[in-house]
């Protein structure tokens, strides 16, 4: 969750704090918070992307996207207009604080807003990839199934509802998340493989061809709106709601029905 | 017509004394002695729809091309056994709802015998003369894991397959004989070719026929030694009172066998179960996760992810970390469940024998001990979704890793405890249930010393509520049975 109303920002804090106590006491130490808390609409010119940059992002990124403690800079590497795109439109950028976690959320921006944006950052000069062009229907659905299971289904689960990765030795660390693949935009499929957010590994041109990219996309899409011919689909994460479903429905139903024909101490 | 044929093979056999007296056979009536029936039922539905899936599975790893109503692996190679499974799901008319009843049915089959074991184990009902049947059931339990695991293991799809990795992993890990078991189970390095069959014939054959034979032995007992029964006016040690067989015990059993398929047929029809088409197929060098077996070995799952790694050397052999949770612990399970009625005769020094059962609260110390063992186990069966946890709560695996080495630790006997002096108050209470109970008799530690009898020892007639049992309002008062000696 991502709360990017500054005024609130106190409240913030104390949900934060108390969140991170209820999960073992992640220690907040930063006082880091956004100094410009302004939301006003900036109007459509030309400059739009730069003066968006300038007040929500070159805080933590430097004006120039050469980056500051806050924040990596955003002109070298895989950094460019497919990954600023990606940052933007699952609205993980901007955030409110250096230390929060960067999660799917919805974007901050509208459309037009988050194309200036990244046409901006990527005239700064990142060597990036530009927005990858899908063509989901051009994609093979069994071959994107067999690409999808090798490359993807480890983190990701078989069934796309994502999963967590083992973090490092300290307990209060936050696990990694391998996020649900349910709500993403075959273009923000197609980013996350080229640019390899977090901790995801990068899938790149040298990795998969169009045509591969096109049929795991094609075979995401299927999963989003999976064959769930046996009823009701129980969350998609296999035995453990199975068994719950199981004993609960299952074991707890026949109970009922037995202490119902049958009798008690003291019924005949 | 009827009557001559049964003439004919009366004056041969006798038939009709028989015949006679076991109808007239009396059935204790309290709704937890139907437990074990709902597992007989499950079992019944498990014979039914399995035999459906018998004659469109196909149990073999070779590899041929999926044609079907499943678009992402149509015209896709995958192994026959996934391809049977595929067709089963998509293509084969009441394919789907047979596997998935097959498979509630088998979740549900395990789970009544589980409760099955605990209605027997708090109640005593495993006492002298009673111990064969204990352990058949024990016997029965681990068989039903065992068919289990193998039919969970047949489809060869993703999720499956990550078990099997694991099972054979365990398998190597025994010492000295690992490596030779691992080969003999799975006919080669993993993944081997032979495994599918062979699991198949287990499943279908091997395992179901012993299970068949243990439940008979098990009923036989049960009729030859009669039911037991809670202490209630009119119940001795000497008879038992319920229901004849026929025809008050018979309507009710097989009304009960009709709900029980009602509610598996229920599940199978409208809630989805290992979905294997999305799972994939299985290949050696992909992996899933989240991957959690089945419930019933839910915590031979949790105990492998909270056994902190280690390796043990003894005797200039390594003897591998998997071996202490994943055969070991279930090892000394087994075993413990097998020897408790002889554990507790020793211990309780009660060699008697008992046909009128205890309530919990008549030996606190059992079912302390009872508590104190599902507890233990229910924390290992919930940590083996320690990644689930992780990621509902975004916390780290670790750290919920580390709460559950804590809480298994702490749980139990806290659980055993608080059972404990639960059983004392009850009884201390004189209330006739749990739910009666007035709250100070809680906090009333002067209970302790001088309640009720607690020593699960014998003749405190009076525990039952007071009162006439027997409401004139139904229909047929109670039958009554003498109990001959020995029987
Ligand atoms: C509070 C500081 C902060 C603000 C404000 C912020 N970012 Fe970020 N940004 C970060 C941090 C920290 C990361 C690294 C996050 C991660 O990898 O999980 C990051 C990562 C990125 C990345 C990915 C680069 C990489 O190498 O990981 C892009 C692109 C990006 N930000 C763009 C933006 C844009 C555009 C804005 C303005 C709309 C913005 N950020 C606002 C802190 C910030
Ligand atoms: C090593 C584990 C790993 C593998 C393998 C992996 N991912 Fe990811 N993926 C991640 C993580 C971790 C994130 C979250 C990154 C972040 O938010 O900082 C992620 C994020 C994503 C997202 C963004 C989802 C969102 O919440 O907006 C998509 C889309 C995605 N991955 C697709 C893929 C695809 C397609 C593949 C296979 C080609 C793949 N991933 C392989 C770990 C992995
Ligand atoms: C002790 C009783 C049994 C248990 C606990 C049990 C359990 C299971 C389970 C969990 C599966 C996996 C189902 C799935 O795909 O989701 C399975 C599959 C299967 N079982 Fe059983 N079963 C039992 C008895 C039988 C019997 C008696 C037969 C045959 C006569 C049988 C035939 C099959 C077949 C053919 C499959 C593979 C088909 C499929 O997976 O869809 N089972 N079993």
């Amino acid at each position: 969750m991502k709360l990017r109303c500054a005024r609130s920002g106190w409240a913030v804090k104390v949900l934060t704090a108390l969140g991170a106590i209820a999960l073992g006491g992640c220690a907040y130490t930063s006082n880091l918070t956004n100094p410009h808390p302004s939301q006003e609409p900036v109007a459509d010119t030309p400059e739009r992307g730069r003066v968006l940059y300038l007040r929500d992002c070159a805080w933590c990124h430097a004006a120039e996207g050469s980056g500051t403690g806050r924040g990596p800079d955003l002109i070298s590497d895989t950094n460019g207009a497919a990954f600023t795109d990606f940052m933007l439109s699952t609205g993980r950028m901007p955030i409110n604080d250096p230390s929060e976690p960067t999660r799917f959320s919805s974007p901050s921006y509208n459309p037009s807003e988050i194309e200036d944006l990244v046409a901006y950052v990527a005239s700064l000069g990142g060597d990036g990839p530009p927005i990858p062009v899908v063509d989901t229907q051009a994609g093979d659905l069994a071959l994107g199934l067999e690409l999808y299971q090798e490359n993807c289904a480890a983190c990701h689960s078989t069934t796309g509802v994502g999963g967590a990765l083992a973090a490092g030795p300290d307990p209060f660390d936050r696990s990694l998340i391998a996020p649900a693949l349910t709500q993403s935009t075959p273009v923000q499929i197609a980013e996350a493989m080229q640019v390899g957010p977090g901790t995801m590994p990068v899938f790149g041109r040298d990795t998969f061809s169009d045509t591969e990219v096109d049929s795991i996309v094609r075979y995401l899409g299927h999963l989003q709106r999976p064959d769930d011919r046996g009823g009701l689909p129980l969350g998609h994460v296999g035995p453990v709601t199975e068994g719950a479903i199981g004993w609960l429905v299952g074991v707890g139903g026949a109970l009922l029905i037995v202490r119902l024909i049958g009798t008690r101490v003291g019924e005949e | 017509m009827l009557r001559r044929t049964a003439g004919w093979f009366d004056t041969r056999l006798g038939t009709s004394a028989f015949v006679q007296k076991a109808l007239t056979k009396v059935f204790p009536d309290h709704w937890s002695f139907m437990i074990g029936e709902i597992a007989l039922y499950s079992f019944v539905v498990l014979l039914l729809t399995g035999t459906f899936l018998t004659f469109f599975f196909d149990a073999s790893t070779s590899h041929s091309v999926y044609r079907g109503a499943y678009e992402p692996l149509n015209g896709v190679e995958v192994s026959d056994a996934y391809r049977s499974v595929l067709e089963l799901s998509f293509d084969v008319r009441a394919g789907l709802v047979m596997r998935q009843i097959h498979h509630w049915a088998a979740l549900v089959f395990i789970g009544s015998i589980v409760a099955h074991l605990c209605r027997v184990f708090f109640t005593g009902a495993f006492r002298r003369p009673r111990e064969i049947n204990w352990i058949i059931g024990v016997l029965l339990l681990i068989l039903a894991i065992f068919n289990g695991f193998s039919g969970y293991s047949l489809p060869d799809d993703l999720l499956s397959g990550t078990g099997l990795r694991i099972a054979h992993s365990i398998a190597l890990s025994v010492p000295l004989v690992g490596t030779w078991m691992a080969f003999l189970l799975f006919g080669g390095e993993f993944p081997a070719d032979e495994i599918i069959g062979r699991l198949f014939v287990v499943h279908i054959m091997i395992v179901p026929a012993l299970i068949i034979g243990l439940l008979t032995v098990h009923l036989a007992v049960v009729w030859r030694q009669k039911h037991t029964q809670f202490r209630e006016p009119g119940r001795t040690e000497g008879n038992v009172v319920g229901s004849r067989l026929w025809p008050s015990y018979t309507a009710k059993s097989i009304g009960l066998f009709f709900a029980v398929s009602a509610v598996l047929s229920v599940m199978g029809g409208l809630v989805q179960i290992n979905p294997v088409w999305l799972y994939g197929p299985f290949e050696p060098q992909q992996v899933t996760s989240p991957a959690q077996p089945d419930w019933y070995l839910g915590w031979v799952e949790g105990a492998l992810r909270l056994v902190p790694p280690f390796d043990v050397r003894l005797f200039g052999y390594e003897i591998p970390n998997p071996f202490f949770p994943a055969v070991l612990l279930p090892g000394v399970t087994f075993t413990l469940l097998l020897a408790w009625p002889f554990l507790e005769q020793r211990f309780a020094r009660d060699k008697e024998a008992h046909h009128l059962l205890d309530r919990p609260r008549d030996h606190p110390v059992r079912t302390a001990l009872g508590a104190t063992t599902l507890t233990f186990y229910t924390v290992m069966f919930v940590a083996a979704s320690n990644d689930l946890i992780a990621k509902w709560l975004g916390a780290s695996i670790f750290g919920i890793t580390l709460i559950f080495r804590i809480l298994i630790l702490l749980l139990p006997p806290l659980v055993g405890w608080g059972t404990y002096r639960l059983m004392k108050a009850l009884a201390a209470s004189g209330a006739g249930h749990l739910s009666e109970m007035p709250l100070a008799a809680l906090t009333n530690r002067g209970a302790d010393g001088h309640g009720a009898h607690v020593d699960g020892g014998k003749g405190h007639g009076a525990a039952g509520p007071p009162g006439d049992g027997h409401a004139g309002n139904r229909l047929g008062a109670p039958a009554e049975e003498a109990r001959t000696p020995g029987g």
